[in-house]
């Protein structure tokens, strides 16, 4: 890092907070809570997907894209349709009722109970989800930067709890505009740089042609395999079911768009998101792809992780390990060599010639990733309970070793202001939540709203507390991660039939619904542990149990029900 | 149809042309 990397780092990170705590010092009390209309449909629009893009989004999907290819993009093809699906449904809704959060249509529609079981789902798995969102970036930078783990977590954790604390909901999404603006400039240039890092001769049409002879410029997959991750299918009705309970439930969502706004501008600004959603991820992928044609010219480490591979080396599987990374440095030798004899044949358009290079790219390429594996399980053998899985770490190692001077630090600036933005995001969220729909609900129905301002105040510094030190914590224990992740998804399917009950199953009563989320909770969990379902199926499994199961029940209960004599 | 209609309509056309587009790209660069 130069000193032009850290101003350019500085200027973009520390100005957006500088700025969001300058426009909180002349806003209102109703801005602040979010009971103003003053936010246009770019804010919004802008808003909604710097607080779903955290910095492992820019992190991973390279990676994901290198190892994977473009396949990962069928996972947001249900995005636009639920958001047509929310524009028609849910936001005028939530708009005519003046709901301050999503759960307080809850009580509307049923009761009390109903309302704050959901809200506190909703605060057990984001809460924890926040400390995640802070300490899964804090852990690769500080790997490659050699920054401290805890001063990085911390260091994010304050900023942004600052800015959300003096601000709240409007400065958050002002904020948020100006970090989506970084972000998507930044995968811009990021896209273009990989592209002019890429060898005199290899253009995008080159790098996308030996991708493609490996595999990964296909973004499609047909087949109607329910345990594969990604298909065009689990895409659309997963995918849709996914982003219905995440826009449309998760408060941290539905406090983007409807607070500050009107209903014409929430419903621009998420069909903005979903127009833009897609592309912006299919670029990453794409990025991702070039960095794997990148690779194919220059040689790659054979582990993207070098603290974890240096602290292996110095082990006794040591001199395995560079046996191994040997056997790697060959295979690339013969990939690179297979490589350009395929671009020539292709160039000459000798169609035999190329045909043998494909083989011989492919043979060369199942050799190094035999190395690759080879290396990770003896790295796992001198390193007990050490993270093999690199992939997070190849394209900011991309970045590190090969970005020019400048455009590191905004590549940087790009990675923590996804990590802060959909922190902001969350923690408003979450101290909006505690403030209405259990303070004000259940300790101080009478609260004015100034009251509530300073409660909601000192909620956000709660919960920033709480982020932080959660994301200290989950340092010691790596599989919490996993655990999170999954808690999050399990829950979401049933929220989001507890919502679609409220909405289109105008018989169904509150205890039925109340009744049939608990079942179907318990089914979902129940086809976690003991199938392999593809974790997109839970959201339309749990949604669907709780529409139909509600419905039986209050059918039963309405006939079994002994009329009064 | 309406204004809303209209725009929605628009986005899931312009949903049908990406995967489209998709298919092409993996068609051209197999």
């Amino acid at each position: 890092m130069t000193w032009v990397d850290w101003t350019v780092l500085a200027l973009t990170t520390l100005g957006i907070v500088v700025y969001g705590v300058v426009v909180s010092r002349r806003q209102s009390t109703q801005a602040f809570l979010g009971g103003s209309a003053e936010l246009k449909w770019p804010t919004v629009g802008l808003a909604v997907m710097a607080t779903q893009a955290s910095a492992i989004t820019f992190l991973s999907t390279p990676g994901q894209a290198y190892e994977d290819g473009l396949r990962f993009v069928q996972f947001y093809f249900g995005l636009p349709l639920a958001m047509i699906f929310l524009c028609a449904t849910m936001v005028p809704l939530y708009h005519r009722l003046r709901v301050r959060t999503a759960y307080e249509y809850l009580e509307i529609r049923f009761d009390q109970k109903t309302r704050q079981l959901t809200a506190f789902l909703f605060l057990l798995s984001r809460g924890l989800a926040a400390g995640i969102t802070l300490y899964a970036p804090a852990i690769v930078l500080s790997a490659l930067l050699g920054w401290s783990l805890e001063a990085t977590v911390i260091g994010m954790g304050v900023l942004t709890t600052v800015y959300t604390v003096t601000g709240g909901t409007s400065v958050v999404s002002r904020t948020q505009k100006h970090q989506m603006t970084v972000m998507l400039v930044g995968i811009g240039i990021a896209f273009f740089v990989v592209l002019s890092e890429l060898p005199e001769g290899v253009g995008a049409h080159e790098a996308f042609l030996l991708g493609g002879a490996l595999g990964k410029m296909n973004a499609l997959d047909f087949s109607f395999d329910p345990t594969s991750r990604y298909t065009i299918w689990s895409g659309l009705t997963g995918g849709f079911f996914l982003s219905l309970a995440y826009f449309g439930t998760d408060q941290s969502q539905v406090q983007r768009y409807l607070a500050n706004s009107t209903v014409t501008e929430s419903r621009l600004g998420l069909l903005f998101n979903g127009l833009l959603k897609i592309p912006m991820q299919f670029v990453i992928l794409l990025t991702g792809v070039m960095v794997f044609s990148f690779y194919l010219f220059t040689a790659p480490p054979a582990f993207f992780n070098s603290a974890t591979r240096d602290a292996a080396m110095a082990t006794a599987q040591g001199p395995a390990i560079a046996a191994l990374e040997e056997t790697h440095a060959a295979a690339f030798s013969a990939r690179r060599a297979a490589s350009l004899a395929l671009l020539e044949a292709e160039r000459q358009g000798a169609t035999r010639d190329a045909t043998a290079a494909r083989e011989a790219l492919s043979a060369s390429h199942a050799a190094l990733q035999q190395a690759r594996a080879d290396v990770k399980a003896t790295i796992a053998t001198a390193l007990p309970g050490a993270e093999t899985k690199d992939s997070d770490y190849i394209f900011l190692h991309f970045v590190m070793t090969h970005m020019p001077t400048g455009l590191l630090g905004i590549l940087l600036a790009v990675i923590l202001s996804a990590a802060m933005s959909s922190t902001a995001g969350e923690l408003n969220a979450l101290s909006s939540t505690t403030a209405v729909d259990f303070w004000q609900r259940s300790l101080r129905p009478s609260a004015s709203d100034a009251e509530r301002l300073v409660a909601t105040r000192w909620f956000t510094v709660v919960w920033g507390g709480l982020a932080m030190a959660f994301a200290s914590f989950a340092a010691m224990l790596d599989n919490l991660i996993q655990a999170v992740n999954i808690l999050g998804s399990l829950f979401y399917g049933t929220v989001l039939g507890i919502f679609m009950v409220g909405l289109f199953l105008r018989r169904v009563s509150a205890n039925a619904v109340f009744a049939a989320a608990l079942v179907s909770q318990a089914l979902v969990v129940a086809l976690f542990l003991l199938t392999d379902l593809g974790f997109l199926w839970f959201n339309v499994v749990g949604c669907v149990t709780v529409m139909v199961l509600s419905l039986g029940l209050s059918a039963v209960w309405r006939q079994s029900a002994v009329p009064a004599p | 149809l309406g204004t809303w209609n209209k725009l929605y309509g628009a986005l899931a056309a312009a949903l049908l042309l990406q995967i489209l587009l998709y298919a092409w790209v993996g068609q051209v660069y197999r």
